[in-house]
């Protein structure tokens, strides 16, 4: 009996699995568990995936029946993985996914502004602030990757390379939209702080 | 690349209702020729005031403006606008009056030392380099949201500066004519050998830049600096070789 077509469907959500991830680079060619690993990285290097993922993530795209082994020599860094015929499947589906998926708000500093009382104030402030300065490393990173990729794709008019620069302009954009947030909410919190300290005393002294 | 502008220590103030309240503190930046320098920072965050002062247009309270080798702020008031009007130029979302025609408004500025024709001709040149040509004719508050910066990029580059000084300009474009624009500003640059000095509202518009700055507060801090590329930051770029022979190319070299 075939398998169902639900079954392998493609999951809908706004995040991208490591082992969609994995399948995509896989399609683009074989390769060994190391090399999809610092492919990974460098292609997607703010997702924090670990190698030990991938070494867990493959195997499991071989018991989906999306990847499979190519035995090369006897040594097992030497072993070389490749898509199969239902992975390269799995993953046009997945690309062709055109039903919108909701995005989802599950950050910790929505959480804690949420349930933050007036002493917790400076900790917010102070947390907004590491993130900021984080965010700003990554887009200073995203920067000057987006800016090497325009420098290195001028006269090259294929697509791969027009897609990367769009791939790591949106990078940019996206951390500068980070930013963006958390300078506003710091601006919001620290005012806050400056306006409304005695309505807290109050409101603490009474129990609120 | 050659320093071209050099802001040293460069503070600033205004009094409004008898305070004092500082819009710069203690800045310093550089701009060399074939660069793009952005500045970015909210509203009323002192960009403008800064390029201002980065174009001699305003004196610092405290610090030097150099530029090309001369000291802005020790030059008198002819020399500092005859060098506005040709080797820096200053562009901004504004507009240089609403009912010029867009030709007329380009030319104007340029007249100082040449003829009514030859600063037309110069105009339209520049016009046509952007890709709004057709807009000559037409007058500044006529012309739609894209071409107006198009536009406004033709009035910095009219009479082949050194130093081009962008105000707001090229904010709220989105990506795509972020990217275009960024294009276009670069094989500008290249062109010219000019540098760019530009404030924008927004990283996103920064995107196009070599260097961007932050201002917050009155002063500046380093946010990225595209020469100091580390290995970390080296992209895994597609191979265009193998691309032309239609091979599946990225990640070759991993």
């Amino acid at each position: 009996m075939p398998p169902s077509r639900t079954s392998d469907r493609p999951p809908r959500t706004s995040d991208l699995s490591m082992r969609m991830a994995v399948l995509g680079l896989l399609v683009e060619q074989p390769d060994t568990l190391g090399g999809i690993a610092i492919r990974l990285t460098r292609r997607f290097p703010y997702a924090r995936w670990s190698r030990s993922a991938v070494h867990n993530g493959v195997p499991r795209l071989v018991k989906q029946k999306h990847a499979r082994l190519v035995l090369e020599g006897g040594k097992s860094t030497q072993e070389r993985y490749e898509a199969t015929g239902r992975g390269v499947d799995y993953l046009r589906e997945w690309k062709r996914e055109s039903a919108a998926v909701p995005r989802t708000l599950r950050d910790s500093l929505q959480g804690k502004l949420a349930f933050s009382t007036p002493a917790d104030l400076p900790g917010l402030i102070e947390s907004a602030r590491a993130e900021l300065g984080d965010c700003e490393q990554k887009y200073a990173d995203a920067h000057k990757r987006s800016r090497q990729a325009a420098q290195l794709s001028r006269g090259v008019a294929d697509y791969d390379a027009m897609i990367l620069c769009a791939q790591l302009a949106d990078e940019a954009n996206v951390w500068s939209l980070h930013v963006r947030r958390l300078r506003d909410l710091l601006d919001v919190l620290e005012e806050i702080g400056t306006e409304c300290p005695d309505s807290f005393s109050d409101r603490e002294a009474a129990g609120g | 690349m050659g320093e071209l502008l050099s802001l040293r220590g460069v503070s600033k103030s205004f009094v409004r209702g008898g305070r004092s309240l500082p819009v710069l503190e203690d800045v310093s930046l550089e701009v060399a020729a074939g660069e793009i320098v952005a500045v970015e920072g909210s509203r009323y965050s002192g960009k403008t005031t800064l390029l201002r002062v980065a174009a001699g247009i305003v004196s610092p309270d405290r610090g030097e403006v150099w530029f090309g080798g001369h000291e802005l702020t020790g030059l008198s008031n002819v020399r500092r606008e005859r060098l506005l009007g040709s080797e820096i130029r200053w562009t901004d979302r504004e507009g240089p009056g609403t009912k010029l025609k867009v030709r007329d408004a380009i030319a104007l500025p340029l007249r100082l030392g040449r003829g009514r024709r030859k600063t037309k001709v110069i105009a339209e040149e520049a016009l046509a380099r952007v890709g709004v040509a057709d807009c000559a004719g037409q007058r500044w508050e006529d012309l739609s949201y894209y071409e107006g910066v198009l536009a406004g990029l033709a009035r910095g580059i009219g009479g082949r500066p050194r130093l081009l000084v962008i105000d707001d300009l090229l904010d709220a474009l989105g990506l795509r004519r972020t990217l275009d624009v960024g294009d276009l500003l670069r094989s500008l640059v290249g062109e010219l050998g000019c540098g760019v000095l530009m404030s924008v509202s927004d990283l996103g518009t920064a995107l196009l830049a070599d260097r961007v700055w932050s201002l917050r507060r009155g002063a500046l801090t380093l946010v990225s600096d595209q020469a100091a590329v580390t290995d970390a930051e080296i992209i895994d770029f597609p191979d265009p070789d193998a691309a032309r022979r239609g091979v599946g190319s990225r990640g070759v070299g991993s």
